[in-house]
């Protein structure tokens, strides 16, 4: 297993690549879905404010 | 956007296993290069990163031509929604990139016409960005931020070509090039599984952000009408 994350001596700059990828689609991954939910959870208090305002489908 | 909305289930299902499978037999069944070592498995990732990179770019592109031809709302909608995507497998590509050159090359870092062309793309997304929400109504930025997309153009065929163009330090194509692949199939599948996972990876975030932007279009429409809050 060690030999595994040595990667021939390599391991930090593959694991590191991996690494910085992870954090980077991880965390874009985290702020498109919480942007999509948070504003949907707005609209649906703001429509339900205000019965008269029409229905609205995606 | 509705189709779009079913597409997200089926995609996000396609990312998770080719990118598992994929990661799979890239980490751990695959071969090490006879050159290169263990560090050719960065490749899993630096090839999609870079392709995403730059057919991102031109998605930004042609949203920029239907906005900036025909005004047409979604298109800059999918323009703002692509961009932050493609910056970050911009600088994915970039970063991967260079933790795979100090090991091979000596050096993180070489001012070769690829690396400097995709520096340049990077550049691009960051500008588009900037453009697109430096303005204190969101709308307004669209058209230069669209026309910035446009501009930025040219610099796809130059990324792409650069390596057969100049003497450049980075490697010439090897998937998309005459003759065929030049990759044994043992490091060719996962390559393939992970470029697919990416691609869907990238589909799902655009989706999402498409979906964000225009309910907060659509949030702003009613504050802004009478009675609306």
């Amino acid at each position: 297993m060690a030999e595994f994350f040595d990667m021939g001596g390599f391991g930090n700059y593959i694991w590191g690549s991996y690494g910085f990828a992870v954090i980077c689609l991880g965390w874009l991954n985290y702020a498109s879905w919480r942007k999509a939910k948070t504003t949907a959870e707005q609209l649906a208090i703001l429509q339900s404010g205000t019965p008269a305002s029409p229905k609205t489908s995606e | 956007m509705r189709i779009a909305n079913r597409l997200l289930l089926p995609l996000v299902i396609l990312s998770v296993i080719t990118g598992i499978i994929g990661l799979y037999l890239g980490l751990f069944v695959a071969p090490a290069d006879y050159q290169q070592g263990d560090t050719v498995r960065i490749i899993y990732i630096h090839v999609p990163s870079a392709w995403l990179a730059l057919f991102g770019y031109v998605g930004l592109g042609l949203c920029g031509l239907f906005y900036v031809v025909w005004r047409h709302p979604l298109a800059d909608i999918a323009a703002r929604a692509i961009a932050p995507v493609g910056a970050v497998f911009a600088l994915l590509t970039l970063v991967t990139g260079a933790l795979w050159g100090k090991p091979m090359w000596g050096a993180w870092w070489v001012w070769d016409a690829r690396l400097t062309s995709m520096l340049i793309l990077f550049f691009f997304y960051l500008g588009f960005i900037a453009l697109a929400n430096g303005f204190d109504r969101a709308e307004r930025g669209s058209r230069p931020a669209a026309l910035l997309a446009l501009v930025g153009m040219i610099n796809v065929p130059i990324v792409k070509f650069s390596v057969d163009w100049w003497n450049t330090l980075h490697q010439p194509a090897s998937l998309l090039r005459s003759g065929g692949p030049a990759i044994d199939s043992s490091m060719l599948t996962p390559l393939i599984l992970t470029l697919i996972a990416a691609h869907a990876y990238f589909a799902i975030l655009v989706i999402l952000r498409m979906r964000a932007l225009l309910t907060e279009r659509r949030l702003a429409a009613l504050m802004l009408r009478p009675g609306g809050d």
